[in-house]
């Protein structure tokens, strides 16, 4: 190894450059919390006061991970001081320009056994989590983490609802478009808000399975149309019609007892432990069907915070993918020292190069748990969360040699071209 | 739970989006449904590290799973869309995507199948997606 060399753009936790690169970033976002008024934005010059870029770490001679890891820890200090109290969600956006001190900085070398020694997390994380019909990579990862960190098995299902019903008001559309969220906003409520566990709120259990086994076990008693319907948005379309029951009255729901009936039904689905009366107080005691669901999760797991180490806190790295000709190459020592650490660490990429998605714009979320040199390569294993099958992987990641129940292996080039921002907890 | 293996079968598949070497079993699946698991016997195939997975008709391709037209599909995107791409896919086909688990005779596994009614069929939602990936670049 002839040296690690740190390069890393740090903005806020909640970059607005994050927003433009990534779909599953909210738009809009303001610094008011589902609506209410929060602290006041500084202006544009006391934000670039606070947050002015700092010189970033030059050059260095051969450093052990830690080494790294602190160095960059330093640097992450200085560029992102929110104390640990304040909540992700009311904290100040800022986006702050930055001018490389190096525009391209090689990644580590490793061209043998010996320098890529081989590492793995995989076991303790068990089996990969599958998104299911609904898309919340971010849920699954942040579960993910905070199950990792807090011994535990998180429900990513009730990690998403929290997180979609605590977003803000601003944030436009519906619901069904805030399917795709923020890795560390998700995190936040996790960590703030509380947690359920997989054995309280399976996440398996409340979306597609039940429909098809009732289909199965009762020789399909919707039309296929009902069924297809059902099938590919039931959860969604729960969400949005229960923004029918929005601030109404128990008198007023009673008076539309067929429309009411029918979105209750549709929210069962994702409660069945849950009484109709449950469900309707939940709505008419809250202001919004986001503050409903989120009411609907405490009346089934009473969701408690993870027991996570002493000072957690959670850091979020953009890769300079403006300045540099690869993406991800100064974020690879960061990945790499955290790898060599046995710290999972996640990372926000192009999904297109790697499965047999039409769209090449998306991003994706996965954590990087273990590096092995393989097929004269430096690796790195990749649990990703859209379930144990391979075959929908692009060519060669779908072989033998590249995917296993779920996990793929990517090689330091991969993560120099695809990668766009890195996080993970400190 | 104990599980007996009635028939194993080692065959070889034919079909690009499918694994040459599968095991073949009688075995049985199981799934959650409103926190119970429920459990059927079932006819399927997986590969060697488990990660393929697919109804026994359909190893030779004689399946509705295996021949139900994917080429004319909406575009399987992410951006506004939800839920993995298998069952995105799965979903726009007609199928019904489902999480279950399977017996390999040792241990229950976790897959994600795409199921049509029509015979029973079943592939995992990647063995799907391969098959997306076979259809002609659009123009």
């Amino acid at each position: 190894m002839t040296g690690l060399f740190i390069s890393l753009i740090i903005f806020s936790s909640f970059s607005a450059a994050a927003a433009e690169q990534s779909h599953f970033y909210y738009p809009g976002r303001t610094n008011g919390l589902d609506g209410v008024q929060g602290p006041r934005s500084p202006t544009a010059e006391e934000g670039r006061a606070q947050f002015a870029p700092r010189p970033v770490l030059k050059n260095t001679p051969s450093l052990s991970p830690a080494a790294t890891l602190n160095r960059v820890s330093s640097v992450f200090n200085a560029i992102n001081p929110l104390p640990p109290e304040v909540d992700h969600a009311v904290a100040p956006v800022f986006r702050e320009e930055y001018q490389p001190v190096m525009p391209d900085i090689p990644g580590p070398e490793r061209n043998s056994s010996a320098a890529c020694e081989t590492r793995s997390i995989r076991e303790k994380f068990g089996e990969v989590r599958s998104q299911d019909g609904l898309g919340w990579c971010f849920a699954s990862v942040a579960a993910d983490f905070l199950s990792f960190y807090g011994k535990m098995k998180v429900s990513s299902f009730g990690l998403a609802l929290r997180s979609y019903s605590r977003a803000q008001r601003s944030a436009p559309g519906p619901m069904s478009e805030l399917f795709g969220g923020q890795l560390d906003f998700a995190i936040n409520q996790g960590v703030k808000g509380g947690v359920c566990l997989e054995s309280e709120l399976p996440s398996n259990d409340y979306l597609i399975s039940r429909v098809a086994a009732i289909a199965q076990k009762n020789g399909q008693p919707m039309t296929d149309k009902e069924l297809r319907s059902a099938f590919a948005s039931f959860l969604v379309q729960a969400l949005n019609s229960a923004q029918a029951l929005e601030g109404k009255s128990l008198q007023e729901l009673a008076a539309d007892e067929e429309g009411s009936c029918r979105v209750v039904t549709a929210i069962q689905l994702m409660f069945p432990k849950l009484t109709t009366f449950q469900i309707l107080s939940a709505f008419t005691s809250t202001r919004s069907s986001r503050e409903a669901f989120d009411l609907l999760v405490s009346f089934t797991c009473r969701p408690s915070p993870p027991k996570l180490p002493k000072n957690f806190s959670w850091i979020v790295a953009h890769s300079s993918s403006r300045i540099n000709s690869k993406k991800g190459k100064d974020l690879l020592p960061l990945i790499d020292s955290l790898v060599t650490l046995k710290q999972p660490v996640a990372i926000i990429y192009d999904l297109k190069p790697f499965m047999q998605v039409e769209d090449s714009e998306f991003k994706h979320v996965s954590i990087v748990v273990g590096r092995e040199f393989r097929d004269g390569k430096c690796q790195y294993l990749v649990r990703n969360s859209f379930g144990p099958a391979c075959g929908g992987y692009r060519p060669p990641y779908n072989d033998n040699r590249h995917c296993d129940r779920g996990h793929f292996w990517i090689t330091e080039e991969d993560i120099k071209n695809h990668v766009v921002q890195a996080e993970f907890a400190r | 739970m104990m599980l007996t293996l009635l028939l194993i079968l080692f065959s070889k598949a034919s079909f690009p989006a499918i694994p040459a070497q599968l095991e073949c079993v009688e075995g049985k699946i199981r799934f959650l449904y409103k926190k119970e698991m429920h459990e059927e016997a079932a006819a399927y195939c997986f590969s060697e590290n488990r990660s393929y997975f697919l109804s026994k008709e359909c190893r030779s391709g004689k399946c509705v799973a295996m021949q139900k037209p994917l080429c004319k599909l909406p575009p399987i995107s992410g951006k506004g869309g939800v839920g993995s791409p298998g069952f995105q896919l799965c979903h726009a086909a007609g199928g019904s995507a489902q999480v279950i688990e399977f017996f390999d005779g040792k241990a229950w596994l976790s897959m994600d199948r795409c199921f049509f009614a029509e015979d029973s069929s079943y592939v995992d939602t990647g063995i799907f997606l391969a098959r997306r990936g076979d259809c002609p670049a659009p123009k």
